[in-house]
């Protein structure tokens, strides 16, 4: 009985120091070869893969995104990147400020929003994708008259290819 | 002499591990793991009925982010949705049926995984759907499913089914205190531990924490922002204590969360905290979360009463 307590006490100390050498170390940037690889599987699987620093150390930018679709018979309408659902709508967020963090892969990323809204619609011709980011004036800025604003991070055109 | 010296040692390594094992093995009630397995399930139910109409554009093959994007990014032996579609494809299943295949398990274990009903195999039923879940749509997660996750993880470990189970409805419920409960406690209030060092640590090399402007940046940004906050520019002291407040809530959290003396305060602050974040930022779910653990990991005295107990005040 002794024993089996004893196994279990240097398991869950051995699970901690595991969770701390996640989140402390630069384990992230390890090549996943050797220990380092099952390590790895262990994280994930422990939902340590990724750290507690959270809105830390600064508040980003809040992000939107928005579609202008043309359709075939020439009318034009805008569709924003929201959900009436708020739990949804946070997703939706974290998609967009994802998406847009490197801006190597924002077209990829617009490129894959057009994709879907082409399959819901057929009449769909076009699509611009645009994403703004919010710039929140200092609270001295503030007071001193500077409104906050929503600033063009990117925009990008999409047409809808038509296999013949 | 060396003898001495040998007996000392020992004395020492000895009353060193008594210290440890006394502190990782106290017998306890599972009442407080039963408590934490309904909490996150709960959560998790909620959060599933609400994204259950999203479920395509979120997670499916031709959804915001498709599945070719997504499988370029992951190892190839972690599961996911694209991957049970090339696995279930031979036997006729659809991309959309694999999605909501997935999430339909999820809903079923989570429905057993509350009630208690044979709950290791449910527990690892929800965390495998979960973990499948999070990595189709890795892009989109946040805060709530990294500690879910960790939540799930745990669940499969600690006897979270040996209290407050349907079963107790018909009298078979055992709640002898043991101490598995009491490790399973232990490193729960140690994973806590961690995890308000490490936020705090962040914190306290950004800026924007020590003068106010993140707490400013925080309530005004459109997608958090439930009120309205212009008025906090006209008193910028306000903004400038609950950040420093933050701070110190989380920073002292690894000390002051320990003694009895101080633990009721500090619970109750960091309860406050959370709960002012899902009132003020519109995170509740991840709130709640965090309420759950903390209340699981340190809201029980050693006879399971619920520590914060609050005298009556008469007028």
């Amino acid at each position: 009985m002794i024993k089996t307590k004893l196994i279990y006490v240097i398991l869950a100390i051995t699970h901690l120091l595991l969770v701390n050498i996640f989140i402390w170390t630069n384990f992230e940037n390890k090549k996943p070869s050797g220990v380092y690889q099952y390590l790895r599987i262990y994280r994930d699987f422990a939902g340590c893969f990724r750290d507690y620093t959270y809105f830390a150390p600064n508040i980003a930018n809040d992000t939107r995104a928005g579609f202008i679709a043309k359709t075939t018979s020439d009318s034009v309408y805008f569709l924003p990147f929201r959900a009436e659902n708020k739990l949804v709508n946070t997703r939706y967020n974290n998609l967009i400020s994802s998406g847009m963090r490197n801006p190597k892969g924002r077209d990829l990323f617009a490129r894959s929003w057009a994709t879907l809204l082409f399959g819901q619609s057929d009449s769909i011709c076009d699509i611009t994708v645009f994403t703004e980011a919010y710039i929140i004036p200092t609270i001295q800025e503030y007071r001193n008259g500077m409104q906050p604003s929503w600033n063009m991070i990117y925009m990008g055109r999409f047409e809808k290819e038509i296999n013949k | 002499m060396n003898y001495l010296k040998q007996v000392s040692l020992s004395k020492i390594v000895h009353t060193v591990f008594d210290k440890i094992t006394s502190f990782f093995l106290f017998p306890i009630s599972p009442f407080p793991l039963g408590f934490f397995r309904i909490g996150i399930g709960l959560i998790a139910l909620f959060l599933l009925i609400q994204l259950w109409p999203y479920l395509l554009q979120l997670y499916g093959n031709f959804g915001f982010i498709q599945w070719a994007i997504l499988e370029t990014n992951t190892y190839t032996w972690f599961p996911s949705i694209g991957k049970l579609y090339l696995l279930t494809e031979p036997i006729g299943f659809s991309p959309e049926t694999c999605v909501y295949l997935v999430f339909l398990v999820y809903g079923i274990s989570l429905l057993g995984f509350i009630l208690g009903i044979i709950t290791r195999v449910t527990a690892f039923l929800v965390w495998i759907c979960h973990l499948t879940i999070i990595n189709s749509g890795f892009m989109s997660i946040y805060g709530l499913d990294t500690m879910l996750q960790i939540c799930f993880f745990y669940a499969i470990w600690m006897p979270v089914g040996k209290s407050l189970t349907i079963f107790h409805l018909f009298g078979k419920e055992t709640t002898q205190p043991s101490f598995v409960s009491g490790l399973s406690i232990r490193t729960l209030q140690l994973h806590l531990c961690i995890i308000y060092l490490n936020t705090s640590i962040a914190k306290m090399r950004g800026a924007q924490w020590w003068d106010g402007e993140a707490i400013w940046r925080a309530l005004m940004q459109p997608q958090f922002s439930t009120f309205s906050y212009d008025w906090l520019s006209v008193w910028p002291f306000v903004p400038k204590f609950i950040g420093w407040s933050v701070l110190l809530i989380e920073c002292g959290y690894l000390v002051f969360i320990w003694p009895q003396k101080t633990r009721k305060f500090w619970l109750s602050s960091i309860l406050l905290l959370h709960a002012g974040i899902a009132l003020l930022m519109g995170l509740p779910l991840f709130s709640l979360t965090m309420i759950v653990m903390n209340v699981t990991a340190f809201g029980w005295d050693k006879n399971t009463r619920f520590f914060i107990k609050y005298k009556k005040v008469r007028f």
